[in-house]
């Protein structure tokens, strides 16, 4: 009844090696502290104010490398910075837009400006090509959609018009872009359409995202007034944390627009510019700690509640749970039987499993010249910089490899789970490879498998493509 | 252009030394090493773990395998259990019947798969980026899209129950990922070697043959040794293509001789199968392994 042979091996081990028992019991600790934080995750927990700390801590870390005195290398790292929170932005409002239904068309400006932005950089960088790339992707995004409520809503229902115009309206920026040279003149009409744009998403949307108590949170946050009053009393959650919070993508967003607009200050007005990096930084810091106090006060109060009323336990306590208590040696792992330890279960098989990775690495490393060592040491540099000047570097083509190959290998995750799957753990243990080999050759709905391995394959298309577009850390050649 | 191994001979010993930790370092002689091997070991278990159950089972009686309270090794080490496995006849016809098929798909696939990246890494051509996406797309797909397909395929072309659906794919430079490894290995090697190669009138293929392979030794190894383990221990492809008893590679056998039907399950042959199994791999690769530990040129630097 819990996991069988493996468990009785390793408690016989645990109870003649004390350094075994140790091992085992850490290892029970890192597995359940890992299940409370992912399934609370994974099945949709409230995780309350922790999510703008996230966002706010990428925020302060992007702005925290913008301090001191302006550079190219620091330019880059901000246009990078901002495009990938945009692209978070993207992704999010895009996968809201799609399943909302009927299809709001707020999230059609929020496109068009995140588009709009991320073509505005790279022209901004002279990447021609990239920005070419944004445009097209944001004009096919923006097609599908208007394409998808006509069929949806029928051609004259109002919300179909109001659809197409703001279709057209967060397409204009992109399609302006598409004609004639870029000159400051167009750089400069385009980013007014896209500041337009997010006037007009103000006007419309802001009353339905902030109002109501929504984006109440902000000052209080930033004033790290967060702890009110008792948080074991039941109306502590209803007065501190309303139902009803703005979402935090208003804080990706935030982040991506100081970061845009410290680089259009910086050849201007340098003075300006350091103070806005300076107040971006106290405002994003001062916002994530708030944010990060209110976590634990909602956790404190979620805990108490269901102590309270027996209510059901979220996963974020049972997480709080095995952070505070060390296992005994008479608890065991569940493995394959519990639906929370499927998971770890199926990572450890592939940790197992990673000699191949390991190989490719000892072959990297057998490949750094020695002698580059001995005139580090020479030079005086200790030995943990001369793993990340010397070794890392020139690992980073294994580390490359491994990475991309390791994240397809991940996302195609089928033959363990096949093995292991029951019907206990097995929506626990659904992969997409696994989601449609069921659809096709179980249930034998064909055309249902090959809509679902083509959204696998997409998906494995841009992140791989991610990985390689930001792949200036490998280095293929020693720089002399 | 010496190769790095030949300057770094000397220095081997005193970099080993210095890259143990201070404290280890104050301890002498066989002491040292005790502690050095305990703590490797030790890190070891984790991994070791599996394959010592595995053999630790094969020589257990059926009773002892399905006994209440658990052991790692056997109480009476049963070795018969190994002479019935090499008394059946259907395994040593997949035995055979595997190291036949390996060898042809690393002979095939490494000629093939070099070649790809060498044009990957080192040559300037149109269209080589879309190429390389194309060779990259493959690898996207889930091999369950892909199934029905390549049965599709190999069906027409007259392949199925015979060996060719597993063997021939790899002389037509099958297996993106590999491809990928060595031209990330590949673009390491320092580009004036192919130049001055280039100057004295050397072809492509020369500057393959010539500077390429040599240089790449250890990554072809690498890339040898993930070949045919994967391609040792392939299940779903030969289960699918072989069809025929006589042709069925050892996974195939392993598998049939795990009937969930049956009780008790022969879990002690079944281990034997495996250790059987397991134990070409793990030779070949001692076999091999100072491939491994001579060092490679992934990234360039001619200067030591």
């Amino acid at each position: 009844s819990n996991g069988g042979f493996v468990n009785v091996a390793l408690q016989g081990l645990s109870q003649r090696f004390f350094l075994f028992d140790w091992l085992h019991r850490g290892f029970i600790y890192g597995v359940e502290t890992f299940n409370g934080f992912f399934a609370a995750l994974s099945q949709g927990d409230p995780i309350g104010p922790l999510k703008y700390v996230f966002p706010a801590a990428l925020a302060v870390l992007a702005l925290l490398g913008l301090l001191g005195d302006w550079s190219n290398g620091k330019r880059t790292r901000a246009e990078r910075a901002a495009e990938l929170l945009i692209l978070v932005v993207i992704g999010a409002a895009g996968g809201r837009g799609l399943v909302e239904e009927p299809i709001n068309p707020n999230w059609t400006l929020i496109l068009g400006i995140a588009f709009t932005l991320g073509v505005w950089i790279n022209r901004r960088a002279g990447k021609k090509a990239l920005a070419r790339v944004w445009q097209a992707a944001g004009l096919i995004l923006l097609g599908a959609g208007l394409v998808l409520s006509l069929i949806s809503a029928g051609p004259d229902s109002a919300a179909t018009l109001g659809y197409a115009a703001a279709c057209a309206l967060a397409a204009a920026p992109l399609v302006i872009s598409l004609f004639g040279a870029w000159d400051a003149r167009k750089a400069r009409l385009v980013l007014a359409l896209a500041v337009a744009l997010g006037v007009i998403l103000f006007v419309r949307f802001i009353p339905g995202q902030l109002d109501g108590g929504r984006a109440g949170l902000v000052p209080r946050y930033l004033t790290l007034q967060t702890a009110l009053d008792d948080p074991t009393s039941q109306d502590y959650l209803k007065a501190t944390y309303p139902e009803e919070t703005m979402s935090s993508l208003w804080v990706y967003g935030g982040a991506a627009a100081v970061l845009i607009a410290i680089v259009a200050l910086a050849g201007r007005a340098p003075r300006a510019q350091r103070w806005l990096v300076v107040a971006a930084l106290a405002v994003f810091g001062l916002f994530g700690l708030g944010a990060l106090f209110d976590t634990v006060r909602y956790f404190q109060a979620f805990q108490a509640i269901a102590a309270q009323t027996g209510g059901p336990v979220y996963h974020f306590t049972q997480f709080r749970n095995s952070l505070g208590n060390f296992p005994d040696s008479s608890r065991v792992a569940l493995w394959m039987t519990s639906e929370l330890w499927a998971k770890p279960s199926l990572i450890l098989i592939s940790v197992w499993s990673s000699g191949a990775g390991m190989l490719i690495f000892l072959a990297a490393l057998q490949g750094v010249p020695r002698v580059l060592y001995e005139s580090a040491e020479v030079d005086g540099a200790n030995r943990l910089q001369r793993f990340w000047k010397i070794t890392f570097p020139l690992i980073t083509p294994a580390l490359f490899y491994n990475v991309v190959i390791g994240v397809i290998a991940a996302l195609q995750t089928f033959e363990s789970i096949y093995i292991l799957q029951t019907p206990q753990n097995q929506d626990t243990l659904m992969s997409a490879a696994y989601f449609l080999f069921v659809r096709t050759f179980r249930q034998l709905e064909i055309g249902q498998g090959a809509a679902a391995s083509w959204i696998l394959v997409i998906l494995i298309v841009i992140l791989t493509t991610l990985q390689f577009r930001y792949s200036n850390w490998v280095n293929y050649e020693v720089q002399q | 252009m010496t190769s790095a191994a030949s300057a770094q001979t000397p220095t081997q010993p005193v970099s080993v030394r210095r890259a143990l930790p201070p404290w280890l370092h104050s301890l002498r002689g066989p002491l040292r090493l005790v502690v050095l091997y305990a703590i490797l070991f030790s890190l070891s278990l984790f991994f070791l773990f599996p394959l010592v159950w595995m053999v630790g089972t094969s020589l257990k009686t059926i009773e002892e395998v399905g006994q209440p309270q658990l052991s790692l090794l056997p109480a009476l080490p049963q070795w018969e259990n190994y002479v019935r496995l090499f008394n059946d006849p259907a395994f040593i016809r997949s035995y055979l019947n595997s190291l036949f098929v390996t060898p042809m798909v690393l002979i095939g696939t490494v000629t093939s798969i070099t070649l790809v990246a060498f044009a990957f890494s080192r040559l300037q051509w149109r269209g080589r980026g879309i190429v390389f996406v194309l060779m990259m797309g493959t690898l996207m797909l889930p091999y369950q899209a892909t199934l029905i397909p390549q049965y599709v395929l190999f069906y027409n072309l007259n392949w199925i129950r015979t060996f060719n659906p597993i063997t021939l794919p790899g002389f037509f430079a099958g297996g993106a990922a590999l491809i990928f490894l060595l031209r990330q290995f590949m673009l390491g090697i320092p580009r004036e070697l192919d130049e001055a190669a280039m100057i004295d009138g050397a072809s492509p293929l020369r500057i393959w043959w010539d500077v390429i392979l040599p240089l790449s030794r250890p990554a072809i190894a690498t890339v040898s040794v993930m070949l045919a383990v994967g391609n040792w221990n392939s299940l779903v492809t030969p289960l699918i293509y072989l069809q025929r008893a006589e042709l069925f590679t050892l996974p195939i056998y392993v598998a049939q001789r795990l009937n969930l039907q049956e009780s008790p399950i022969p879990w002690h042959d079944i281990m034997a199968a495996s250790v059987a199994f397991v134990t070409p791999v793990l030779i070949t690769f001692m076999l091999t392994q100072r491939y491994f530990v001579e060092g490679i040129t992934f990234t360039g630097s001619k200067e030591g």
